[in-house]
């Protein structure tokens, strides 16, 4: 039992000794393993660039050619541009020149015609004016002459309504005086007379005989 | 005159409408219970006096018997149908006639007609003078309102112009 503590410094020597062996040997293998890395991460690196430069060249010449294919576009555009604004020019002058020229023959003939319109009218409008001085003052002479007569028939009547209005009055006038002076004249026994009278009549007429 | 020759003061239309309604009063008492109501004082009583007398001397003349109320009814029904059915001379005139004025005219008629009538007097003033007759439905114009007119239409178709109606 002595030797209880010396066996277990033994022993843990021993596994202090492993343990520093095995660190040992994890330590090399890591280190090994971060050169590969480094190694590869380089060759990868070179790799890149290579790429990188390439891609740069091609896309230069990509650019380079389409500036070239552009310049070579707005030349042909420039081109074409003028020409037809040559062309254009060319067929406006001369359609303006024929413009002006029918322009000036049509205005001629337009002319001519008006004036003999115009001289047609003239005549036209004296004639008609003529005509209707005319038939107005025929018709102004007939309106007179029917309203000369309706109104003179109006008179006429007027005057007839008035006169035998007046002759109505006068008469009834006459006959309510000689009414009124009759019986003023007649005394009661006339009054009596002229009654026996009427009876008088009345039989001989026959008024009292049986029907 | 005829049956009525006892009612000579009976001559307008007005006096026979008062005398029947006279008649029918006596009759209506004519049944009375009192005895003191004799046919001669029930007449005194409900008609005027001098209709009363042609009355009872029309019962007289007509032999009614007053005792007798049936009888004295029975008469007195005749008078009355005999009254309603004279006949009306309708006399328009402009005067306003007494009674013994229309008296007088009514024995005209009767002379010159052989017509006991009743006379309806109108007066009207546009008559002027004579009379308007209507008899029986018929009409007369005797006036001297027709006259003038008359002269007046004559006149107007001589001269070619119209008259305006009656005065």
């Amino acid at each position: 039992m002595e030797n209880l503590p010396t066996v277990s410094i033994i022993g843990s020597l021993m596994i202090l000794t492993f343990v520093l062996t095995y660190s040992y040997f994890l330590y090399k293998k890591e280190k090994f393993v971060s050169r590969e890395e480094k190694d590869l991460y380089e060759k990868s690196d070179k790799v890149l660039e290579q790429a990188t430069n390439k891609a740069q060249r091609v896309l230069k010449e990509a650019i380079d050619k389409a500036k070239r294919m552009l310049s070579q576009t707005d030349h042909f555009q420039r081109e074409v541009e003028q020409e037809s604004r040559k062309t254009f020019l060319t067929t406006s002058h001369r359609y303006m020149e024929i413009l002006d020229s029918d322009l000036q023959s049509l205005k001629e003939q337009y002319k001519d015609l008006f004036t003999q319109l115009s001289n047609h009218a003239q005549l036209e409008v004296r004639d008609t004016v003529e005509d209707q001085k005319l038939s107005s003052r025929e018709y102004l002479k007939l309106k007179i002459d029917e309203e000369y007569e309706r109104t003179k028939k109006e008179i006429e009547d007027y005057r007839a309504a008035q006169v035998e209005k007046i002759n109505a009055v006068s008469e009834e006038i006459v006959k309510r005086v000689a009414g009124e002076i009759i019986k003023k004249s007649l005394s009661k026994e006339d009054q009596k007379e002229l009654i026996l009278k009427a009876i008088e009549k009345a039989q001989v007429e026959g008024f009292f005989e049986e029907n | 005159m005829n049956d009525l020759s006892q009612f000579e003061s009976l001559t307008t239309v007005s006096q026979r409408d008062y005398f029947v309604g006279d008649l029918d009063l006596v009759i209506e008492h004519l049944y009375s219970t009192n005895e003191e109501d004799t046919f001669e004082r029930l007449v005194n009583k409900y008609i005027g006096e001098n209709r009363a007398e042609e009355l009872i001397a029309y019962m007289d003349e007509n032999k009614a018997v007053s005792q007798n109320p049936k009888e004295v009814e029975k008469k007195l029904m005749s008078l009355i149908s005999i009254l309603k059915k004279l006949e009306v001379l309708e006399l328009r005139s402009m005067v306003d006639l007494k009674e013994w004025e229309i008296r007088d005219l009514v024995k005209k008629i009767y002379t010159i007609a052989n017509k006991r009538v009743l006379i309806n007097p109108i007066i009207d003033r546009s008559v002027i003078g004579g009379a308007v007759l209507g008899y029986r439905g018929k009409r007369k114009d005797f006036s001297l309102a027709a006259k003038i007119e008359e002269i007046f239409n004559k006149k107007g178709e001589a001269t070619g112009t119209k008259t305006y109606g009656r005065i």
